[in-house]
């Protein structure tokens, strides 16, 4: 049994909760792997999860494939690091995960600005 | 709290929507009867529309026609207000001020209508430093050097802390061998912010186990203390029981909790479950803002809805963790520990025409609703742990699995009606009356 199935099967969630699962361990591995690799402006874990250096656009077109680009030089610049650093298992799993890196990137960049914070004293979750 | 004056001259004027749901017309019910007790001079006065209504939940009433609100003077008016997006009746009339103006919403909640909260609606705001040197307002956070105190008038009385409970609990110190004290822990839905005093969940236990007791001819009493506040995470429950409860020694200890270990703990700086292993809530970071002037710096979560930021192993294990830590706590003072895992609307059978109405509105404007979409599986996981651990414990999520849609238990995803705290309060009774030898 492969760990997503185990996953899936001990979680009984739809696919959509599943892949909101994975999405949250790959995004806590960048993190970490920024962290470990020193590369803060790729991700200081203050802010929202991926590219925060880039501005957010609501691309199309072009615009979308040039985005795309450029997280992918993000990325393959992210695993040559490792890989100079000898992290091998840290540039294996980035290879692994390469894809699904630069679709969440290309996502996050390209989705509009979110709106303003609540009030710091009011109780959000009613 | 925001409350009646017993002196006042009162008049509390019913006009509800033709279509206002049954739990709803019950608690207002229960809201109106709970509010006017005390209060020496109190008319009812309801349209012709409205006298169905009454006539049906307030029978034993006879209410007054609009028209009295004319000629005769009153101090005080309550209007019923069930919904946000319904209008007060108004009578077509001018009514003669200085009147006070109250609406009662549809939890039974009395909240000051048209005018703000002032120093007359609330309660206990001069008992010590912090209470005075916070705004008279309604319900938010505000500072204490030990976390945070929350006000939430209207729903009946709370201490100068903010809890359910009375000021002076020296009595309970010294108590005899005989009368248990249980103490509760927990977020909102601990508090039990949509329900009245005596629909408490706590209320429920205390009366469940006396009743217990007295039928089983055991000379053991109890006592249930609800120390749930809003927000509340475990470490908040662990700084509670420190500051307010160690010395009294409780007997039983409830940890009602989990929904907000895991929805704020999502939201927060995953390197603080790294490197202190806290969960802590989010909007805290903007008072750190306010204290010292980086208002111009992000905060992790840099717009709405909140976006994960932890993954699901540290969040949970987060969770245990600071449970187990009060768990010894509690022990190693002499009292049991109950595990509890609180029941959220993600997991009921089939939800009720309310509860889906309710949760439709709750999706459009909460803050936490994608994170609560991805906590699911984070849900299904704390119960499958819970259920392998040798302890103590009730839970709350794969109890309420079995309710259907003839069951309104939730107001929105997380917060009880006064029917799901009257089944909570049974569940964590029975663990209770079990281990006391009552079953």
């Amino acid at each position: 049994m492969n760990k997503q199935d185990k996953i899936d099967r001990s979680t009984g969630s739809s696919s959509s909760a599943f892949a909101n699962y994975m999405r949250l361990r790959i995004q806590e591995f960048y993190w970490t792997v920024c962290t470990l690799l020193g590369l803060k402006h790729l991700h200081d874990g203050s802010k929202a999860a991926f590219a925060p250096t880039a501005k957010r656009v609501v691309a199309g077109g072009a615009e979308l494939s040039q985005i795309k680009a450029e997280e992918e030089e993000r990325i393959n610049r992210l695993i040559s690091e490792a890989t100079s650093l000898q992290l091998s298992r840290a540039s294996e799993y980035l290879r692994d995960h390469k894809q699904d890196l630069i679709l969440v990137a290309v996502r996050e960049r390209t989705t509009p600005e979110p709106s303003k914070l609540p009030s710091p004293f009011v109780y959000a979750m009613q | 709290m925001t409350h009646l004056n017993a002196k006042a001259r009162t008049a509390v004027i019913f006009n509800p929507p033709a279509d206002i749901p049954e739990p709803t017309s019950r608690q207002i019910r229960e809201g109106f009867r709970f509010h006017i007790k005390g209060v020496e001079s109190c008319t009812v006065v309801a349209s012709v529309e409205a006298r169905s209504w009454t006539e049906k939940y307030l029978p034993d009433i006879t209410p007054e026609d609009p028209i009295i609100l004319r000629s005769k003077s009153f101090d005080s008016i309550v209007f019923v207000h069930p919904f946000k997006d319904s209008n007060f009746y108004i009578p077509p009339f001018d009514i003669k001020p200085p009147i006070r103006f109250y609406a009662l919403d549809a939890n039974g909640r009395l909240l000051p209508a048209g005018r703000e909260y002032d120093d007359q609606d609330a309660e206990n705001m001069n008992a010590h430093i912090f209470n005075r040197l916070s705004k008279p307002a309604g319900e938010e956070m505000y500072y204490f050097p030990y976390g945070y105190l929350f006000k939430y008038p209207g729903i009946g009385p709370v201490n100068q802390f903010g809890f359910r409970v009375p000021d002076d609990l020296s009595d309970l110190k010294n108590r005899d061998s005989e009368h248990k004290l249980v103490i509760c822990y927990g977020g909102s839905s601990g508090f039990s912010m949509f329900t009245l005093p005596h629909q408490m969940y706590t209320s429920v236990m205390e009366r469940s186990l006396n009743k217990r007791a007295s039928e089983a001819g055991s000379s053991l009493r109890f006592t249930v203390l609800n120390f749930g506040q809003h927000a509340h995470v475990v470490m908040n429950s662990v700084i509670t029981y420190v500051l307010f409860n160690f010395h009294l020694k409780p007997d039983f200890v409830v940890g009602n909790d989990g929904w907000n270990d895991l929805i704020y703990g999502m939201a927060q700086d995953p390197r603080l479950f790294k490197h202190g292993n806290f969960a802590y809530q989010n909007n805290l970071e903007g008072w750190s803002q306010i204290l010292h002037g980086t208002g111009k710096l992000q905060q992790t979560q840099t717009g709405t809805p909140y976006r994960a930021q932890a993954a699901a192993p540290a969040v949970l294990g987060q969770y245990f963790t600071r449970k187990r830590q009060l768990e010894s706590m509690v022990r190693a003072n002499g009292g049991h520990f109950v595990w509890g895992l609180q029941p959220n609307s993600t997991n009921k059978r089939q939800l009720h025409p309310l509860e889906i109405s309710n949760g439709e509105t709750f999706d459009k404007n909460n803050v936490h609703v994608d994170l609560i979409r991805m906590a699911v599986p984070l849900f299904e996981r704390a119960s499958e742990q819970l259920g392998r651990m040798d302890v103590l414990k009730m839970d709350g999520y794969k109890e309420f699995a079995k309710y259907g849609e003839e069951d309104y238990l939730f107001v929105d995803p997380v917060h009880l009606s006064p029917d799901g705290d009257e089944i909570l309060g049974e569940k964590y009774a029975d663990v209770i009356a079990k281990l006391s030898g009552l079953n």
